[in-house]
């Protein structure tokens, strides 16, 4: 069992009451970053990530000098124009810092594709919908067997590293919603297992110390082990041709939305492909 | 080297315009998209080029021609941007701010320009043309396409005095598109062609400027003396045709405009772009071997056999069996059609 990984609003009360926790900090203001990092890290706690979930687009907002000792997820929704962010594209790959934009619209597909081109880590933000099927393929395919060497586009590239025949890949916590580690507190303590469900107020514990008995909770034993969750309640997905390298992860309200299906069985061919390419090892290892 | 398209639209109708087939058949408002660029630009790096040409029609004309130069540079590229130089006063202010921070090594203009009153344009048109030069004359080096016997370029030295432009003229034949009646100079008129410009001899010394000739000159339309003096000022001329690959906004692909409806293809066919370089030259030798040259005398020519001359365009073969073969033009057609690619079995 991995050690959890809390993700929190900027709340110093909070942090203090947790105390030498893994912590990811999510903030909505770009010059709070550094703030919310040097309170996780004054509390005692240790510092994961901070996320950084901003309505303005990569050309709007500044990055600060002070986000040099960090590691930022920048949740954006929009590139902007070129000539706006150029200048900040040095600071962006001399940073720990990766660009996460929607998938909901072609144009940020050719942003992700962008920016990885200039040497930017990216990530589409696959798991919510609705999903551009065709142009994410498009993306996939650029990503993963794209001629010239670029920057990562999450999850594909992981998924390509990761990947072993005969066994399967999460990448949910790419996007800190995998259920096994990441945890989402509000400012009460309270806890939930994505933002999604944080949005919503679906919480599964009201207290942070419950994470530490997680296993005796038999709603999160099914949230996290595929076999309950998936196959044995007999769920589409167990049927999925692509399951290995999505394992539910489009699943929203307890079902799989059109297409996904066949964009997994896709995104599967594509990895194997890669593998095979490179040399790799073929055989899930032991 | 490859050329890149980034729109057919243009702002001028020039008389010689050999691309005006192609833009004529592409259809309306034609852009590149940023999809289609990011699959050229790994294209060619992956082919290990890293010098690209922008063209048009207009290429300032593309909406994102500001983005698309500083991706290219940020993608470390070195592009030469074929323009007329004509454009708006805000597009104008876009390169101000964006583009004249860039090394000039790393990006050239090469401004197309016409003999105001040989081939006049409007007032507004040499105003837009002269502002264009006064932000960006440094990176531009002045180009010249040579659709007449009596041409005149007076005026390019007094415009690469006045806006501190590149010492430097390219100078294009107007060349025929088979099939078209467009004004193109004829392998006739070569010598003709050679004598006008050698007798601008003494502004080229007085200027300090340097003639550069694009492709389709054959070496023999120079006398020794002409050639002497080109190769003192330019070092060594190469009297070559292409082919120069051009690439589509939707990534179709051909060898120089006035061939472009003969062997079109697509970018997405090859691997690299020496791959699709093959593949042209060899089509190139094919027609070559029906016709060696523009003249008679290029069959049996020494420079020609060992690579020193091309023995003129293509075009003008293409051309002259559309006149005067234009049943075996028809047979040489059908077996480009059935060409295979050199990557495929």
């Amino acid at each position: 069992m991995s050690s959890p990984n809390l993700v929190c609003p900027h709340n110093r009360k909070l942090f203090d009451s947790l105390g030498r926790q893994l912590i990811t900090v999510r903030v909505k203001d770009p010059e709070q970053a550094f703030v919310a990092a040097r309170n996780v890290r004054e509390s005692g706690n240790r510092l994961f990530s901070v996320i950084v979930d901003t309505d303005h687009s990569l050309e709007e907002i500044d990055i600060p000098d002070d986000w040099g000792g960090i590691s930022v997820a920048l949740f954006i929704p929009r590139m902007g124009r070129f000539r706006s962010i150029r200048r900040k594209l040095e600071r962006i790959r001399r940073m720990k810092i990766r660009v996460y934009l929607p998938c909901d619209d072609p144009e940020n597909i050719t942003s992700l594709q962008v920016l990885s081109s200039v040497g930017v880590s990216v990530a589409s933000r696959i798991i919510q919908g609705p999903h551009l099927w065709e142009p994410l393929l498009d993306l996939m395919t650029f990503a993963i067997l794209g001629p010239a060497p670029h920057s990562p586009i999450d999850p594909f590239v992981f998924v390509a590293d990761n990947f072993e025949t005969g066994g399967s890949v999460d990448w949910r916590g790419i996007y800190f919603e995998d259920p096994k580690e990441f945890f989402h507190l509000d400012d009460k303590g309270r806890v939930a297992l994505s933002h999604h469900e944080l949005i919503n107020e679906d919480f599964i514990f009201d207290d942070p110390s419950d994470i530490d008995i997680r296993e005796e909770n038999p709603e999160y034993r099914l949230r996290t082990d595929p076999r309950e969750r998936f196959f044995l309640t007999d769920h589409p997905c167990s049927r999925c041709p692509g399951w290995r390298v999505c394992m539910g992860a489009f699943v929203q309200n307890g079902a799989p939305p059109e297409g996904c299906s066949e964009f997994a069985a896709e995104l599967l061919e594509v990895v194997e492909q890669y593998r095979g390419m490179r040399g790799a090892p073929m055989e899930k290892r032991s | 080297m490859a050329n890149l398209l980034l729109t057919t639209r243009c702002v001028r109708s020039c008389p010689y315009c050999f691309a005006r087939k192609e833009m004529e058949n592409s259809p309306e408002g034609d852009t590149l998209s940023w999809e289609n660029l990011l699959y050229v630009v790994d294209f060619l790096e992956a082919s290990s080029a890293r010098h690209i040409s922008l063209l048009g029609g207009e290429p300032t004309l593309h909406p994102d021609f500001v983005d698309i130069i500083l991706y290219l540079m940020e993608r470390r590229f070195h592009v030469t941007v074929f323009t007329s130089g004509i454009m708006s006063e805000k597009k104008l202010e876009e390169f101000s701010e964006h583009l004249t921070s860039i090394a000039i090594e790393n990006l050239n203009f090469v401004v197309n320009v016409n003999n105001p009153e040989q081939t006049p344009a409007s007032e507004k048109e040499t105003e837009q043309l002269h502002k264009f030069l006064s932000v960006m004359g440094p990176w531009c080096a002045a180009g010249f396409n040579i659709y007449r016997t009596d041409f005149e370029i007076d005026f390019i030295f007094d415009l690469i005095g006045r806006f501190g432009m590149k010492r430097h003229v390219r100078f294009g034949l107007a060349s025929p598109i088979p099939g078209v009646d467009n004004l193109y100079i004829s392998p006739d008129d070569m010598k003709d062609v050679a004598a006008r410009l050698y007798s601008y001899r003494p502004q080229f010394d007085r200027s300090r400027v340097s003639p550069g000739l694009d492709c389709g000159f054959p070496m023999c339309a120079f006398t020794d003396e002409q050639l002497g003096w080109l190769f003192r000022v330019s070092g060594p001329v190469r009297f070559g045709c292409g082919p120069a690959v051009d690439i589509m906004p939707d990534l179709s692909i051909y060898a120089c405009f006035p061939l472009s409806t003969l062997h079109k293809r697509s970018v997405l066919e090859f691997n690299t772009l020496q791959e699709a370089a093959d593949f042209y030259m060899d089509l190139n030798r094919k027609i070559r071997t029906e016709l060696a040259g523009i003249f008679d005398e290029c069959d049996s020519c020494r420079h020609r056999e060992e690579g020193r001359c091309s023995g003129g365009g293509v075009c003008h073969l293409m051309n002259s069996f559309m006149d005067e073969a234009p049943v075996r033009l028809m047979e040489i057609e059908s077996e480009l059609a059935k060409s295979r690619l050199s990557s495929q079995p």
